[in-house]
């Protein structure tokens, strides 16, 4: 009855706002009413904390117009809001409804975060609203700018032999990562994404999308980040990890010394031949446990127990490996009905994606068992989803300046392979009424 | 030079890591400094990696490191692919002291110019001792020899047709402008900037800040911008130079010609440079033989800088400047003393001006119009005054007021016909005279007795209620649906627990609904307890909303506000009874840090309430009535006149008792939607407290928190001591009858030795808790299953130990300052203590409030846009007497 009467009283606001915000910049947990709101005029630029002197002045609203927007020092409304702590924006999408899911990606240097990023998002147009009948849309399309600058760069070539790539994300600079200055010091946090997947079309929800939406908050750091030299209480970059609702580890198997001792020469990925050949491979089981140990510091709790946040394993350049792993050819289809046109909706197929999960987890079992111990340490629900975010191996080309050969990807060959699973994998996990789910083989799907 | 790093990528770093990693450093680096010269390293590649167009970038920030200004001179490049055919950059940068620059008379584009940056990488990571870095060259042998010889800009020539434009590069510094300059792949933007420093002094070159080729943002003085990339950073658009070199090349365009650029152009002799001596930083050897009307125009634009930029933007440059103001301060003064006491004095006529204005303009028709005109007209001529007297180039501050719609301008009069202007002048000037009138008939009356009401309107704007069509009342928060029991169970924090009782309340706005909440109240004449109201329960606006009616430091209140309310349903009786638990969210934020009690020591709470039969009328003509408007009066001693404020305008009021020193510790101590109550905190000897609210009264308090700050002879934890001793009484006792100081002064000393004896004992208690508590944590080792030798164990020991050890120390200290003074500080000092408590107690004379307007605003549903029409609603003194016998109005 209490449920039924808070529902009805939610259907009668006009904006349901938490009482808690969670800053989607630095994490810090704040009631609604301490937002700070952004001055709106021009003449108000500069903030004490913002070492960047193109952002407006943040204050502590005390008048508004009938309209609820604070006004600033000179009468001008100002409609976006900024953490009390860290001063930097908070989307008004994070204040609304429900609570913002955040997500973690992490991984190794050059193991492909930002291509699988990229590739991930790319999903959101195509299988997210075509198959499963979720629109994915942006709710603060300016803090979208680096994903779509990614996916102009993989996707925007129209020409099919162009070699396109994704410059490495770098550890510092203003493109990823925002300043702030506290006190003497000044600290990066990495510049959050958001997504808004709403059931639609012929969804079985789409006729009550606010109540089953959901934001998806996401970053994109750079592998140096994620070193254990790294972590020190000074460099926030990936405290994110701590906060998250769910963590993917992009594990790339092609750089992992066990990997490459246990397969040798028989990788298909020229990635893994010259250059790369050249570099030191590198054990991303210490990432992996460096995530674990942090993460566990900043929630307090202990090493040794595995925490409830679901974690994927994302085994990525599955076009690299696929002939060495145990999956019987092609990876099965992930949703029922895949095809066939006449088929409404269809559903996401969790069994298969769990039982392909199993055989992978196998398979790393025999060949990086490192890997699978440390996960399954960092959390009680790991998930092991092979993917590649190209389905094709690089062009490697001399370089002109005289470096080491580059590599690229020849634009017409990229088809992501399961990019879009972990997602789907995690949402169904944590959310219920967005995601339909085939309960068996051949039943309908239900929401 | 403080030290190098060079950044680029690379399997295996010197710190380990792959990726981005530093491959060179210097020995000497502080790891703060690395870190900062770190995180500037950032290529965000414009062209494809590999590609020749990536530009080479140049550039020269100040950074502030804990508390020391740094220079950095950094180099960054696009360096092809890495090791794993990504991407890649190689960074190399400096890091200066700012007093090494001193030395570095050519400055940092000439360093940067001169310095052998490294263009590729490629041996192993190592560092570098200090002794064995380069030296950055001091001189530049193009800067002219004195005395007096001629320069010339031939890169500035080559690239626009013409070097004066060097001269207007160095000009924009001077004026404390940014300079933009658009230049192609091949011109050479550092040998540029080079050239326009050498036109500017020696010790202000170090202070420009450049970016050969703006990729990474970051706001320089100058940027060089390529035309194919476009703008990545927008600083300040109306007040930047901006030079298109292609295009002043093409119109061949000479610059304005001012002294820099006639010196750039070699028309005239530059003025002679500093010695180059070490050590030589003495401005008064380097001022004789220098420009003085330079130098008075760079102490005026650095004075403008120093008023525009925020404090923590800049940082502290005292050991930059402070030996450049010491020459500049005598000419700044003479050339800005006269304008200033201009200003001042106009100033002082024109706020006068202001208040009779406003004082006009709240009583006058269109009342919330004209009241922010006023606003905005102060502002501006606020501004005006703050403002350095010497602003080179107009900006958006420098925007003139609106001119009054009462006084057409001159073109539109031309456009009319005169007899329209006429009518129109006579019907404005009749209004004005009407409420002149009104104004002053009211104030004669409320001179003759302040118990009448009056009315300031006018009898035509009282015609002006018109209702508008009901609406269905919207009501966001349906409490009596979800508290069918109508209990309310405090979980507080105290031990104690309370039951209230909530009950709906008629009346409120329209887009309000308002709960009474009753409890138990101790009630010392009757020596029991009964019930009595404690506060309402507000829905607005999908909130709820707690408006107390005891005094705030009531002890109710006060858990009240601590609790976390567990609203059961069903029977009170039944302990299985369902609840739902929520959080009020107050209208205020609670002041967790008030050490006074908010009950006023000289309050004149002398208000007005609404007259009930009038509002309640407009009521009922008027629906969605919202946003309740008051324009309160206020006189005080140190008032030259009276001020009219408008419960929007906080600023107003933060402004009357402020001192111009701490004016940067100013803050606001809470915040509120519309029409709630407004508190701010004046750190003047007393605070001063302006409520408003729905329940239609307004309340001016004092407060006396901020008191003790001010007096300069007590430390901190004297003035908290004396703060908790000093009550109301003994402050009006001063301040009524001066020579009780004696009677005061033992009183004052009793309570005080007996309050900081209290605190001693209960400073020694926790710090032998703490110590207990320090004991009781097993080392690691000592107990197999509580304190095992393993790391985890062992780094939680290591964390709660630091911990514990800091706090021991801390109150330690604190306990040895208490001990430290309990015996001196009140023998010696106490007179001049009690003196100076004196003092401030004549500040205390009573602030006489007076609610001059009360009107209300319409919407047509909660949220939803004003419909703009205001209707003014009448009111009725009410006496102090009235006010002290009934501290808990109703709302109706």
């Amino acid at each position: 009855m209490i449920a039924d009467q808070l529902e009805t009283m939610a259907s009668r606001r006009g904006i349901e706002t938490l009482n808690e915000i969670t800053c989607p910049n630095c994490w810090q947990k704040f009631p609604l009413e301490e937002t700070l709101a952004i001055a709106g005029h021009g003449d108000l630029m500069g903030d004490p904390m913002l070492p960047n002197n193109q952002e407006h002045r943040r204050f502590v609203p005390t008048r508004f117009t009938p309209e609820c927007a604070a006004l600033d020092e000179m009468d001008t409304p100002s409609f976006d809001l900024a953490c009390p702590r860290c001063h930097l924006l908070v989307p008004r999408v994070v204040l609304e409804r429900r609570d913002t899911v955040f997500l973690s990606i992490f991984g190794g240097v050059g193991s492909g975060k930002s291509y699988f990023l990229t590739a991930l998002s790319r999903q959101f147009d195509t299988s997210f609203p075509q198959w499963f009948g979720l629109g994915v849309t942006e709710p603060h399309p300016a803090s979208n700018a680096i994903i779509r600058d990614y996916q102009n760069r993989l996707f925007g070539n129209s020409d099919p032999d162009a070699l396109v790539d994704i410059p490495a994300t770098q550890p510092s600079g203003n493109w990823h990562y925002q300043e702030v200055q506290y006190g003497g010091e000044v600290r990066r946090h990495p510049r959050p994404m958001y997504f808004q997947v709403a059931p639609t079309g012929r969804h079985p929800n789409a006729k009550n999308p606010v109540r089953f939406m959901r934001t998806i908050c996401l970053y994109d750091n750079s592998g140096e980040h994620f070193h254990p030299q790294w972590a020190k209480p000074s460099r926030p970059e990936t405290e994110h990890l701590a906060r998250s609702a769910a963590m993917m580890f992009v594990f790339d198997p092609t750089r992992e010394p066990v990997f490459l001792e246990n397969c040798p020469g028989s990788l298909s990925d020229s990635q893994s031949e010259a250059p790369a050949r050249a570099i030191a491979p590198e054990n991303q089981a210490v990432i992996l446990a460096t995530a674990d140990q942090n993460v566990k510091k900043w929630l307090g709790r202990e090493i040794a127990a595995p925490l409830d946040t679901p974690l994927v394993v994302v085994v990525a350049k599955f076009d690299a490996w696929r002939h060495l792993a145990r999956v019987k050819g092609d990876l099965p289809p992930f949703a029922t009905g895949l095809g066939d046109p006449a088929s409404a909706i269809q559903g996401f197929r969790v069994d298969e994606v769990e039982r392909v999960s199993r055989s992978i987890r196998e398979f790393l079992l025999t060949v990086c068992p490192l890997i699978v111990s440390t996960a399954e340490r960092l959390s009680r629900r790991v998930c092991y989803i092979p993917t590649s975010a190209t389905g094709c191996s690089p062009v490697t080309t001399a370089n002109s300046t005289g470096g080491a050969p580059s590599a690229r990807f020849r634009r017409g060959s990229i088809r992501p392979i399961w990019a879009e699973v972990p997602l789907l994998w995690i949402l169904q996990e944590l959310t219920s009424g967005l995601v339909p789910v085939a309960v068996g083989k051949n039943a309908p799907p239900r929401a | 030079m403080l030290g190098r790093v060079v950044i680029t990528g690379v399997p295996r770093g010197l710190d380990g890591g792959s990726g981005f990693q530093t491959v060179l450093r210097t020995q000497e680096l502080q790891p703060l400094v690395a870190e900062r010269l770190v995180a500037r390293a950032a290529y965000p590649h414009p062209f494809p990696f590999g590609d020749p167009r990536n530009p080479h970038v140049i550039f020269h920030r100040i950074e502030r490191v804990g508390n020391r200004l740094i220079h950095v001179l950094g180099s960054i490049r696009d360096a092809g692919s890495s090791y794993s055919g990504r991407s890649n950059y190689l960074a190399e940068l400096i890091a200066l002291d700012s007093a090494e620059t001193h030395g570095l008379h050519a400055g940092p584009a000439f360093a940067a110019g001169a310095f052998p940056w490294i263009d590729r990488w490629g041996g192993t990571p190592r560092t570098v001792p200090l002794s064995e870095e380069s030296l950055i060259p001091a001189r530049d042998p193009a800067t002219p020899e004195p005395p007096r010889t001629r320069v010339r800009c031939p890169a500035w020539e080559r690239e626009t047709g013409d070097g004066g434009w060097a001269g207007e590069l160095a000009r924009s510094f001077l004026d404390g402008r940014r300079a933009l300059i658009w230049a192609g792949s091949t011109v050479n933007v550092l040998e540029l900037f080079t050239e326009a420093l050498r036109l500017l002094p020696v010790n202000v070159r170090w202070q420009v800040t450049f970016n050969t080729c703006e990729i990474e943002p970051f706001p320089s003085h100058w940027r060089a911008v390529r035309p194919e990339l476009g703008l990545v950073g927008n600083y300040d658009p109306t007040n930047e130079l901006r030079l298109v070199l292609g295009k002043i090349r093409e119109n061949r365009s000479r610059a304005p010609d001012h002294e820099l650029t006639m010196i750039a152009r070699g028309e005239r002799s530059t003025h002679r440079p500093p010695p180059f001596s070490a050590g030589d930083q003495s401005e008064e050897r380097i001022a004789p033989t220098d420009d003085a009307a330079l130098r008075a125009r760079l102490g005026e634009i650095r004075e403008t800088r120093r008023q525009r930029t925020s404090q923590a933007a800049t940082g502290d440059r005292s050991t930059q400047s402070g030996s450049v103001l010491r020459w500049i301060l005598p000419a700044v003064f003479l050339g800005v003393f006269p304008l200033m006491a201009i200003a001042l004095v106009s100033n002082a006529f024109s706020s006068k001006r202001i208040m009779v204005e406003s004082l006009d303009l709240a009583l006058s028709a269109d009342q919330g119009e004209q009241t922010q005109r006023a606003r905005s007209s102060s502002k501006e001529k606020n501004q005006e005054f703050t403002r350095s007297p010497i602003r080179p180039s107009p900006s958006a501050d420098d925007v003139k007021p609106q001119a009054e719609p009462t006084k057409p301008d001159p073109a539109e009069i031309s456009r009319r016909s005169s007899w329209e202007v006429d009518k129109k002048r006579d019907e404005v000037a009749a209004v004005k005279e009407a409420s002149r009138e009104a104004q002053t008939a009211a104030i004669k009356a409320l001179e003759a007795n302040p118990n009448v009401m009056v009315s300031l309107e006018p009898e035509s704007q009282l015609k002006e209620w018109e209702p508008i069509p009901a609406i269905p009342i919207c009501n966001d928060f349906d409490v009596a649906n979800l508290l069918p029991g109508l209990l309310l169970d405090l979980a507080s924090p105290y031990q104690a627990a309370d039951r209230l009782w909530i009950s709906p309340v008629q009346g409120g706005l329209d887009s309000e609904q308002i709960w009474m909440i009753r409890g138990s109240i101790y009630d010392p004449n009757q020596g029991c307890r009964i019930d009595s109201d404690v506060a309402h329960l507000v829905a607005r606006d999908g909130s709820l909303l707690l408006k107390c009616l005891q005094g705030p430091i009531h002890e109710l209140v006060v858990r009240l506000k601590n609790s976390v309310l567990a609203i059961s349903t069903g029977d009170a009786g039944d302990p299985g009874a369902a609840t739902v638990r929520t959080t009020i969210r107050f209208a205020r934020p609670i002041m967790l840090n008030q050490p006074w009690p908010l009950d006023p020591l000289a309050v004149n709470p002398v208000s007005a309430v609404a007259n009930d039969d009038s509002l309640n009328s407009l009521r009922a003509r008027v629906k969605g009535l919202t946003a309740l408007t008051w324009v309160v009066e206020l006189r005080h001693a140190s008032l030259s006149g009276p001020v009219i404020l408008n419960h929007t305008e906080s600023h107003k009021i933060l402004s009357l008792f402020r001192s111009p020193a701490e004016a940067s510790g100013l803050q606001y101590s809470s915040f509120d939607r519309n029409g709630a109550t407004e508190q701010h905190r004046v750190p003047l000897g007393f605070d001063v407290f302006v409520s408003f609210g729905s329940d239609q009264k307004a309340q001016v308090g004092m407060g006396t928190s901020a008191l003790f700050k001010c007096i300069p002879s007590l430390t901190g934890l004297e003035s908290s001591v004396l703060k908790e001793v000093v009550t109301n009484a003994t402050l009006r006792e001063l301040r009524d009858a001066p020579q009780s100081v004696a009677n005061v002064r033992n009183s004052v000393l009793a309570a005080l030795r007996e309050q900081m004896d209290l605190k001693l004992d209960r400073l020694q208690a926790e710090l032998a808790q703490l110590k207990m508590n320090m004991a009781a944590i097993p080392p690691p080792g000592s107990d197999p299953v509580q304190a095992p030798s393993n790391p985890h164990y062992r780094a939680s020991y290591e964390i709660r130990t630091k911990e514990l050890s800091g706090e021991i120390k801390k109150k330690g200290s604190e306990l040895r300052d208490h001990e430290k003074h309990r015996g001196s500080v009140f023998s010696k000092d106490a007179d001049q203590v009690i003196e100076e408590l004196k003092a401030f107690a004549t500040i205390l004379t009573p602030i006489q409030v007076t609610i001059k307007e009360m009107s209300a605003t319409a919407t047509t549903a909660p949220g939803k846009k004003s419909s703009g029409k205001k209707y003014s609603i009448p009111l009725v003194e009410c006496p102090l007497e009235q006010q002290a016998q009934s501290p808990s109005p109703q709302v109706r």
